[in-house]
């Protein structure tokens, strides 16, 4: 069905969400597959393995509840603590940090209130050096297991 | 940081920083998208409580740089794609917007997997409603995983 409203030019391309990476290469032998939503984020890693294949294939990967970093944004946690030193808040430690992740990568924070869109996007100019970038992602890890 | 967010003189493009990306080779975006989902009222279901600030948010998503929305006929439903169309229609060119079919919802926080019913019926047509109003706008449509297995389970 969306093969043939491609066909008939309603929609440019097709994607997939919450799949696995058996399921985007089912997918891909049908038609071709330009993007994944799954959720991820720091905190959340489950889909490392989907995120890498689409690296490799070009695919997109958009992670939907980009910000789910509750558990990591204690006052004495290190995304707490990253946010302090660069005069961020953890929020946007948060994005950057998925921005950089993998280039694939496309999140897509969401919001009601103008003033939170703002901070969101202001998140877009915030570079994490990669000893920063290795204890976040310590940090996610450790948050997965506990 | 967060002040600086909050100035209305900040540049626009500022989403572009996060660098681009080109879905599937053709359509380069921002690498920093906007997602619709909390363009409705509670439980992602009807109205959002301020309407005209849910409209100023999309407004100023695109004048900050970005270009990529991602909704569903399901956030609301329908709800986030006509804010998305009252906000930006006639849509500026370069943006993608991107939908989902999939789901039915019956009430707030209730999400019915619909099958193949929201790809092999009519309801594929109102699930792509926002498609239809976009004109030359281009779309990806992002398909749950529902959709997928029962388009392979399908004859198209």
């Amino acid at each position: 069905m969306l093969k043939r409203l491609q066909a008939q030019g309603k929609i440019r391309h097709i994607g997939l969400s919450e799949v696995n990476v058996r399921q985007v290469r089912q997918a891909q032998a049908i038609v071709p597959i330009v993007s994944v939503q799954n959720r991820y984020s720091l905190a959340d890693r489950g889909s490392d393995d989907v995120l890498e294949y689409c690296e490799q294939a070009g695919i997109g990967f958009i992670p939907w509840f980009p910000l789910a970093a509750g558990r990591l944004s204690g006052a004495a946690s290190p995304v707490s603590r990253v946010a302090a030193q660069l005069k961020a808040t953890p929020s946007q430690v948060a994005l950057a940090w998925l921005l950089a992740r993998s280039p694939v990568m496309l999140p897509i924070p969401g919001t009601s209130k103008v003033e939170r869109l703002e901070e969101n996007v202001a998140a877009a100019g915030l570079n994490l050096d990669d000893k920063t970038m290795q204890e976040l992602s310590i940090s996610g890890e450790r948050a997965k297991h506990a | 940081m967060r002040k600086n967010a909050s100035s209305r003189q900040q540049r626009a493009g500022l989403a572009g920083k996060a660098g681009d990306l080109a879905i599937g080779g053709d359509l380069s975006v921002a690498r920093l998208g906007f997602g619709a989902m909390r363009l409705t009222g509670e439980g992602i279901w009807g109205e959002p409580t301020d309407r005209p600030e849910a409209v100023r948010v999309v407004r100023r998503a695109v004048e900050l740089g970005i270009n990529f929305i991602d909704s569903a006929d399901s956030y609301g439903p329908h709800v986030s794609e006509e804010i998305i169309a009252e906000a930006l229609h006639p849509y500026p060119a370069g943006l993608v917007i991107a939908t989902k079919g999939g789901f039915d919802r019956a009430g707030p926080n209730q999400w019915v997997e619909n099958g193949s019913r929201s790809i092999s019926s009519r309801r594929a047509k109102e699930a792509c409603a926002a498609c239809a109003s976009i004109g030359s706008t281009s779309i990806s449509y992002t398909a749950s995983t529902l959709a997928f297995r029962s388009r392979t389970n399908s004859a198209c």
